[in-house]
């Protein structure tokens, strides 16, 4: 399997009609699976029997790569320092951990192996924001492991009584994690400061925030990235409705909007939120929707026929539609349509399997440089907006100026060709007897013209003196 | 569009230019006190002076046989025993020979013969010409005669196209595009282009004299027939028909197959139109020789006989 991707370099807020692209060279065989990216965006991982492939750079070149064979999923740290591999094949002659390795990225260091859970979950250890910690639930207990050493912190793990899942926090080193109900317990969520172990708060359950509504077989369901509405889709075909929700701090989460028979089964938020694109993924034919939820206007309603993905570029300006080999065998292609839903490219792509935007890493900007720019955004929005208008006009003076010298040149071989079809008219009339048939009338005068007369219909109808 | 069985038209076939002019004048009209007659209707027919004396026709089934018609009166004039079945056939420009190539199998290569036909009541099987195609190529599947009865051209399973001397039956050229099966090809009118139509989802146009690739129109469906528009120096057009094979369609989905006539522009090889309703492949296409309309024939068991509107005329390319 081979892959090709295309990237731009991510200056500042900008409206770009074309991404810039860039081609790396078609390497065949280039993963046996899939591609995955890093989180920042910095490297892209390959698949291979024997391990995992990092490329990245300027030229996007290999750069690292890890061995292990059989290997099936990764992941990465949050700031990319670490990755985790998982193979579910097992040497049985060593003794030693080698389901899940963690790996330095940068160095390709092996830094620690653990032994799976059966079955096997994914992604098995949560990063905190930082790097510093990862965890796992391993037998009602949360175990915490810091970098560099990777050693289990403070040499002991954290036994829960009945914990059911947990979470770091995006900013800070707090493990929230969260206990079912146990006969006379009631549920439990407990936010944990790591390394101290100190419970910072708990709140049981008569303190959460309930309500419930009751939907017939919930298709999709989806959280605004930013802000605080979410989707939910309901319902049987062609029955299906589209709800939105908002969530206010405090009070009971208020319907916005209900959309009542749409062709869809999937939602997708724009990664910057307000837009949503509601898809019939495969077996419902591919029809998209554009929707603004401001005021839950529709701004596109159109199709990707038999579209298997949908994906949000990382500035939710784009949306890319694909049609994946993995999920129907003809027609693969990628198309890409801006957040409106104006189709901007269609791409076919035989045996065409996955389309991953790449993550872009964040802002080198500070806080009030980005002001700046919004504040300025006229100014800079002038200076793009002719960049912009240059370059397609460049691209249709190109289109043009190809067709004119395409068009030249076969008007000169018709010429050669037609000069020479005269040339030869002497012996295409002595292979036809003399008779010149160049043309459909070139032997007009020998027709025989013949008339025909008989009486196709007769009316009466009377008229008034 | 006629699979079974095949048929070539004979090559001075000239369409029949039927003229029908419906002229409605009111040329009786009776005024009695109160009743007004109506209306004689004059049909006046134009009818050229059709040329083809003969057609022929090949049955794939046992004892393997070609046959030459007269086309005038239905009658069949001669048959032809042959060892294996045959795949393509053509007249000449003249209209006296006849190229044909069989089949390989049953221990027979694939051959390319041409047979005189000078005489229709007399022919003799023993062909002017014989040449292997096998082993030294893949077997030829259609043949069309060069513009002036010097040459022919065999398509071949492999994708490639040969030119041949009638005389000699020696390879001229070779034409080495295409990458799977050729499936038909069609000249320009004048002869001096030629297209050929591939499962390999594209159709190419070629020079005829020294079979330089001169255009590629590509498809995302295999393309059965090809064909280039008479008009060709006012409106540089070509339409091309196939589709997703039958057994390939998983669902019974015309829009899956995608079964419609496609038009390209011949020379910035752009698509501009199409025009769906077979419901099935198709397996044959050509322009109407006045270039305002055209047929497809489709897997479907239909004939499809299209006459441009306007909207055809108008479309221009920007350049």
């Amino acid at each position: 399997m081979s892959a090709q991707f295309k990237y731009r370099n991510h200056i500042a807020p900008r409206t770009e009609p074309k991404a810039k692209a860039c081609w790396t060279p078609r390497l065949d065989r280039w993963t046996e699976t899939y591609v995955r990216w890093s989180p920042r965006g910095t490297y892209l991982a390959t698949f291979h029997g024997k391990g995992i492939a990092l490329w990245g750079g300027e030229e996007f070149r290999q750069v690292q790569k890890f061995s292990h064979p059989g290997v099936q999923f990764i992941d990465f740290s949050p700031t990319e320092k670490y990755i985790v591999t998982f193979s579910p094949h097992v040497d049985q002659r060593t003794e030693e951990p080698q389901s899940i390795i963690i790996w330095d990225s940068r160095s390709g260091q092996k830094k620690r192996a653990f032994n799976a859970e059966r079955p096997p979950v994914w992604p098995v250890f949560k990063w905190s924001n930082d790097d510093r910690y990862f965890a796992r639930i391993w037998e009602e207990c949360v175990s915490v492991y810091e970098t560099p050493s990777f050693g289990l912190l403070d040499k002991k793990s954290i036994k829960v009584t009945g914990i059911k899942d947990f979470s770091w926090s995006p900013t800070d080193n707090i493990v929230a994690y969260w206990i079912a109900e146990d006969k006379d317990v009631p549920a439990k969520v407990s936010l944990l400061a790591i390394p101290s172990r100190e419970e910072i708060f708990h709140m049981r359950e008569e303190a959460f925030l309930w309500t419930a509504w009751r939907l017939k077989r919930i298709q999709a369901f989806a959280w605004e990235p930013v802000n605080n509405k979410f989707g939910i889709i309901a319902g049987e075909p062609p029955s299906v409705s589209v709800t939105f929700f908002q969530v206010n701090k405090g009070q009971a989460p208020t319907e916005l909007k209900k959309l009542e028979k749409r062709p869809c089964n999937n939602l997708f938020w724009s990664p910057q939120g307000q837009f949503v694109v509601l898809a019939g993924l495969r077996s419902m034919n591919g029809a998209l929707e554009f929707i603004d939820t401001k005021d839950f206007q529709v701004m596109m309603s159109t199709e990707h026929f038999m579209a298997t993905d949908i994906e949000w570029d990382p500035t939710g300006r784009y949306v890319a539609s694909c049609v994946s080999w993995w999920g129907h065998k003809v027609d693969n292609a990628y198309w890409l349509w801006s957040f409106q839903g104006k189709i901007l490219k269609r791409q076919t792509v035989d045996k065409f399997c996955q389309l991953l935007w790449r993550p872009r890493p964040p802002s080198l900007l500070v806080q009030t440089d980005i002001k700046d720019i919004k504040k300025n955004m006229k100014k800079y929005a002038a200076n793009f907006e002719v960049q912009d208008k240059m370059r397609y006009s460049k691209a249709s003076r190109e289109i043009i100026e190809k067709r004119q010298k395409q068009m030249q040149t076969f008007t000169d071989y018709r010429k050669k060709t037609l000069e020479q079809f005269q040339a030869d008219k002497e012996q295409r009339l002595r292979l036809r007897n003399g008779q010149d048939t160049d043309t459909l009338t070139s032997n007009e005068k020998d027709f025989e013209e013949e008339t025909v007369e008989f009486l196709v219909k007769k009316d009466t109808i009377p008229v008034e003196e | 569009m006629f699979q079974d069985p095949k048929y070539a038209p004979a090559a001075p076939l000239i369409t029949t230019n039927a003229i029908i002019t419906i002229l409605t004048t009111t040329t009786i009209i009776t005024i009695t006190t109160t009743i007004i007659t109506i209306t004689t209707t004059i049909i006046t027919i134009t009818t050229t002076i059709i040329t083809i004396t003969i057609l022929i026709t090949i049955t794939t089934t046992l004892p393997l046989v070609s046959r030459i018609w007269d086309v005038e009166t239905g009658a069949c004039n001669t048959t032809l025993e042959m060892k294996t079945s045959v795949r393509g056939v053509g007249f000449s420009y003249s209209g006296t020979m006849i190229a044909y190539t069989t089949d390989k199998m049953m221990g027979h290569n694939s051959e390319l013969s041409i047979i005189d036909v000078r005489e229709p009541n007399n022919v003799d099987s023993t062909p002017i010409m014989k040449t292997q195609v096998t082993p030294s190529n893949t077997k030829a599947l259609s043949v069309l005669w060069g513009p002036l009865d010097e040459y022919v051209v065999t398509g071949h399973e492999d994708g490639s196209i040969i030119k041949w001397d009638m005389r000699t039956g020696k390879k001229i050229e070779v034409g080495k595009e295409h990458t799977k099966q050729i499936k038909d090809m069609q000249l320009s009118h004048d002869g001096m282009m030629l297209i050929t139509a591939s499962m390999d989802t594209t159709a190419r146009l070629w020079d005829i004299t020294n079979l330089e690739a001169l255009k590629l129109y590509k498809t995302d469906r295999p393309v059965n027939s090809a064909a280039i528009s008479p008009l060709v120096d006012t409106y540089p057009h070509v339409v091309m028909g196939g589709g997703q094979e039958a057994m390939d369609v998983t669902t019974t989905s015309s829009r899956i197959g995608k079964f419609d006539a496609r038009f390209f522009h011949l020379v910035f090889e752009d698509e501009f139109a199409r025009v769906k309703g077979h419901f099935g492949p198709i397996n044959s296409i050509r322009f109407h020789p006045n270039g305002r309309g055209y047929a497809s024939g489709g897997e479907d068991g239909y004939v499809r006989v299209h006459v441009f509107d306007d909207a055809y005329y108008q479309f221009k390319f920007d350049f």
